[in-house]
């Protein structure tokens, strides 16, 4: 049975009550992670702009986007690492990967 | 492991073989052995690819046991590319079975004169050595395919391509994997030229009759090594991420922190990063009968490697590493993972170094020889190392060479081996150790990645000094061990965030030994190494001077994050304060 996601009223794309000061984002998904949320337009993707309300954070996103929870993930907002706290701000671009290693 | 081989290659009567018992080396492994004789046994000031030098073949100190991960094998020697002392290992099936025909050590030592090629048989009953000039100016692929004929399925092959024999500064030592492909190579400092030198094209190696290497207690090596492999299955990167995607998976992330040197060094991301990614990789592998998962040792739980074939099915190559991608992609803007692989199986057919011919062929690139981003030309350049035309010699013999004839200004090199595939202006920690390691630019000697950029092992912010210091030396130390153990690196990430998987590989180390090592136990292991490499290399000449980056990175800056690299000197000279 589909369980609709606590934000999924927020994001059909005509009728967004944040439509007009929505922060738009450019994310990119690495090393086997997808979008799980089937009700965004990106479902299933991995390379996608999506809008978000403002005061996002990174942690809201990974709800959002509803990727397991118990993957500890590693979060890139323009380049620099950041924490489940930090509020992504328009037109960030955003990398998130599982633990991943090499060398 | 109670006896070291020695063979005196110049012996005027032909190559003299000596065995002796391990005496005072009793213990020791992999780079702890190869560093601790060829510290005390070769003068610093000699000529690498002379008489006096010495390689030094050690497996680690659990390889040939039934213990997980310990396929790894050291060799060392003074090093023809640096000047200094160094230590190039390698996986595949050679340092299980010199494990268990009982050597601690195989060491070449002298030179003979005079033209004759030899191959080396080692097997229970002894060594037999003889002049085969049939296989000279054969590359690996074939080299092996030949000896295969006459030695069989069930050995390991040691052998050099066509780049040992000439000599050159980038030439490796190839070790065979299970399925008995050089793939496996003891791949920096030149390692492959000073073999050649001494005019040994092959080592076989062939354990039939000998058994496993036997624990002192083998109940608690057993019950040991299985929480240890719990641990490396348990662990996300050792268990999910390296098995999926192999070391190449690390392309995206590091473009994506601005850490991915493209075009020599001169910005932080490709735009072609996402069609070289590990993703793509074994995606295109799966899609045409390759693999994404595959052990280069027999043992290997972790599985990292991978086969690549070309787009009729055919193999082409191992699945190429990370630092193989970015050498012959981003760093030459090429984006097409088929000439990658391409060169990835020159690399390995030669014999020779993949980082150091990537950065090479990049700053053939940046002299103006062929454009950034020209697949055939890079491929014509690695036909020309392949023929030993005078091209060919240069760019075999590595960056800073080719940098010097082609008057090229920013050679990213330390110790005048290449900067792998990691930005030391966006990852600050990494620049510490290329500094200041004894190997040359060298990233798994520290690998400051894992914490800097992998959050693994700990945080260390990678675009700010603080933590950088302390992160590389600590890193040093365990990779010291770690190199000594003969358990693969790659351990280090389940090791780093896992206690008790760190307690496991004590807990093995010790049963097999009867020893009673703690984590301090480890630590001066490691410092012990590392203190007399860093001997050696004074007594070769290097000073604190030669501990440090080219200028240019300190000076100019490297976008996206226009940041240049600001550990100072005297944080440098802080790394080895013990």
């Amino acid at each position: 049975m589909k369980t609709p996601s606590p934000f999924s009223s927020l994001f059909t794309l005509h009728s967004s009550p944040w439509g007009y000061m929505s922060v738009q984002l450019e994310i990119r998904l690495f090393a086997g992670l997808k979008c799980n949320n089937p009700d965004l337009p990106s479902f299933g993707e991995i390379a996608f702009d999506l809008k978000v309300p403002p005061g996002t954070t990174v942690g809201e996103l990974r709800r959002i986007l509803a990727i397991d929870p118990t993957i500890r993930l590693l979060t890139m907002v323009n380049h620099h690492h950041e924490g489940d706290d930090w509020v992504l701000e328009d037109n960030d671009r955003i990398g998130i990967f599982p633990p991943i290693g090499g060398g | 492991m109670d006896k070291i081989l020695r063979i005196d290659m110049g012996a005027p009567d032909g190559p003299k073989i000596k065995t002796e018992p391990v005496g005072e080396y009793a213990g020791l492994g992999g780079r702890a052995l190869t560093s601790v004789i060829v510290a005390k046994e070769v003068h610093p000031l000699c000529h690498p690819l002379g008489a006096e030098n010495k390689l030094v073949i050690s497996p680690g100190m659990l390889s040939g046991t039934a213990g997980a991960m310990t396929g790894r094998l050291s060799v060392g020697c003074k090093s023809p590319l640096t000047g200094g002392i160094k230590e190039s290992n390698a996986g595949g099936q050679a340092a299980q079975v010199l494990a268990r025909l009982g050597y601690a050590a195989v060491i070449l030592e002298g030179k003979p004169a005079g033209d004759d090629l030899y191959k080396i048989y080692i097997n229970k009953d002894g060594v037999k050595i003889e002049v085969d000039n049939s296989l000279k100016l054969l590359d690996n692929y074939p080299l092996v395919a030949r000896l295969r004929e006459e030695y069989g399925d069930k050995v390991a092959y040691m052998t050099i391509g066509s780049a040992g024999e000439r000599k050159f500064l980038a030439a490796s030592i190839a070790c065979t994997d299970p399925q008995l492909r050089p793939t496996r190579h003891c791949g920096r400092g030149g390692v492959g030229a000073v073999m050649g030198a001494k005019r040994v094209k092959a080592i076989i190696l062939d354990d039939a009759g000998m058994k496993m290497r036997p624990p002192k207690d083998p109940e608690k090596y057993r019950d040991a090594n299985r929480k240890f492999v719990e641990g490396l299955r348990k662990h996300p990167v050792t268990g999910e991420a390296l098995p999926a995607y192999g070391t190449n998976v690390l392309t995206n992330i590091l473009n994506e922190a601005g850490g991915y040197p493209t075009y020599n060094f001169k910005q932080g991301q490709f735009s072609g990063s996402v069609n070289l990614s590990g993703e793509a990789q074994a995606e295109l592998e799966i899609k045409r009968g390759g693999t994404a998962t595959h052990g280069c040792h027999r043992g290997c739980v972790i599985q990292c490697s991978g086969i690549y074939n070309d787009k009729d099915g055919h193999y082409l190559t191992k699945q190429p590493e990370y630092e193989t991608v970015w050498s012959h992609g981003g760093h030459c803007g090429i984006d097409d993972l088929d000439t990658v692989a391409r060169l990835d199986f020159m690399d390995d057919n030669i014999g020779v170094d993949t980082i150091e011919m990537g950065v090479a062929i990049g700053i053939a690139m940046d002299a103006g020889i062929i454009p950034f981003g020209d697949r055939e030309g890079a491929i014509r350049l690695m036909e020309e190392v392949g023929q030993g035309t005078p091209l060919g010699h240069i760019i075999g013999s590595g960056a800073e060479l080719t940098g010097k004839a082609y008057g090229v200004e920013r050679v990213p090199v330390v110790k005048s081996q290449a900067l792998p595939a990691y930005d030391p202006r966006a990852v600050q920690g990494i620049g510490v150790t290329y500094a200041t390691t004894t190997q040359g630019a060298d990233h798994t000697a520290g690998y400051a990645i894992a914490t800097n950029i992998l959050k693994c092992g700990g945080d260390v912010d990678p675009l700010k000094t603080e933590g950088q210091v302390e992160l590389s030396r600590n890193l040093q130390i365990a990779t010291a061990f770690i190199d000594s153990s003969g358990m693969c690196l790659f351990i280090a990430f389940a090791i780093m965030d896992q206690p008790e998987t760190f307690q496991a590989l004590l807990d093995m180390m010790n049963a097999f030994y009867g020893l009673n090592m703690t984590g301090d136990d480890v630590v001066a292991l490691g410092k012990k190494v590392l203190s007399i490499e860093r001997d050696f290399n004074k007594r070769a000449g290097f000073t604190a001077q030669h501990d440090r980056l080219p200028r240019y990175f300190s000076t100019e800056p490297v976008a996206p994050h226009n940041i240049t690299f600001k550990v100072t000197d005297e944080e440098l000279d802080e790394v080895f304060n013990w």
